[in-house]
């Protein structure tokens, strides 16, 4: 084996983010046990850093608490395959029907309170994880692709709110309505800035206006992802941008 | 008449409660008991929470079966004032 293939893996790893070992064997194309003892390298020199567990492994460069948050959402979020077992392990995590994810998110805001945030920001967490939360249930009953409801997650020393769905995501449910939407980026800028529902006839759809508002107004910031685009609310402005990740549903992260 | 929201909760979230909410202030707390010249007032008092979702689905179809009738008593929580702006006018 070449020395520089540590190199070429690292470079690798970096430019996909998150990479299953089958496939880093594919592209370096050497045997596996070559290419394990490289990853076993690169680890101990702590450029890389391994997560999951088999057959779900994957290698990507060391992140923060923060990153390890978002990586499981987004994990579960995009995973091809989720059996019970994935299911039970996230159990904490997962909320399958919209009344185990109200019970949550009010033990949320309750939660936030005894930790001595102020009883205003905490019920407008609230409202914001409940709109985007019940959103995913409202555009995906009875049409789950695959595995039906929300995964919720909050961790307070981080400061950050997670929710993710693998529903159809902002295009497909407005393209009910407005077919002429033909990309992500597009949808998100329409549920961000104009009222509108997928639900025709229903004339509404304030929900991620809501939101937008809620995040300005009071130093909050989401990352809201669907499909292959993001859309940004930071320091008061908003932004849509073409995602380096593809998201089925939708992943919203709020931090606080 | 005064019609008290947190009689249906303090935490006040989703269109299906919201219109749950709606069907039994229809069915048992308004039903006959309405003037045409009465007014309802909404009091929000005891609410924690409030969504848009909620609201639209209780005060927009309120408003509807009384138009003119309702009126919606001020309030100081953060999540009812955002709210009630999301919240079509009559």
């Amino acid at each position: 084996m070449k020395t520089n293939t540590d190199k070429k893996i690292l470079k690798f790893i970096k430019e996909r983010g998150q990479v299953a070992p089958k496939d880093i064997i594919e592209f370096i194309g050497f045997t596996a046990s070559a290419v394990f003892r490289q990853l076993k390298k690169l680890q101990n020199q702590k450029k890389i850093q391994k997560s999951g567990t088999p057959p779900h492994v994957t290698y990507h460069i060391p992140m923060t608490q923060k990153e390890k948050i978002i990586q499981n959402a987004y994990l579960w979020t995009t995973k091809t395959f989720i059996d019970n077992n994935d299911i039970a392990k996230t159990a904490n995590l997962y909320c399958l029907a919209r009344d185990i994810f109200e019970s949550r998110n009010q033990k949320t805001a309750k939660t936030l309170i005894a930790n001595n945030y102020s009883e205003a920001l905490s019920y407008l967490l609230y409202a914001i994880i409940g709109e985007i939360g019940n959103n995913s249930f409202d555009h995906n009953l009875g049409n789950w692709p695959n595995i039906p409801g929300v995964y919720f997650t909050i961790d307070l020393k981080e400061k950050i709110v997670i929710l993710a769905d693998r529903g159809r995501g902002v295009r497909s449910s407005l393209q009910e309505v407005r077919p002429d939407i033909i990309d992500d980026s597009t949808a998100l800028r329409v549920a961000f800035t104009e009222v509108i529902s997928g639900r025709s006839p229903e004339q509404r759809g304030n929900g991620l206006k809501f939101v937008k508002k809620i995040v300005m107004e009071n130093k909050l910031t989401l990352t809201f992802y669907s499909g292959t685009a993001v859309c940004n609310i930071k320091n008061k402005k908003m932004s849509f941008e073409n995602s380096n990740i593809n998201i089925q549903g939708t992943l919203a992260v709020i931090e606080f | 008449m005064r019609l008290e929201l947190k009689r249906f909760g303090d935490f006040l979230s989703s269109r299906p409660a919201g219109r749950e909410a709606w069907l039994v202030a229809k069915s048992y707390i308004l039903k006959n008991k309405i003037t045409p010249d009465e007014t309802i007032e909404v009091d929000f008092s005891g609410v924690k929470a409030l969504t848009p979702s909620w609201a639209d689905e209780f005060i927009s179809s309120l408003r509807k079966k009384y138009p003119g009738q309702v009126k919606l008593l001020p309030s100081d929580n953060a999540s009812v004032k955002a709210s009630l702006e999301f919240v079509s006018e009559e």
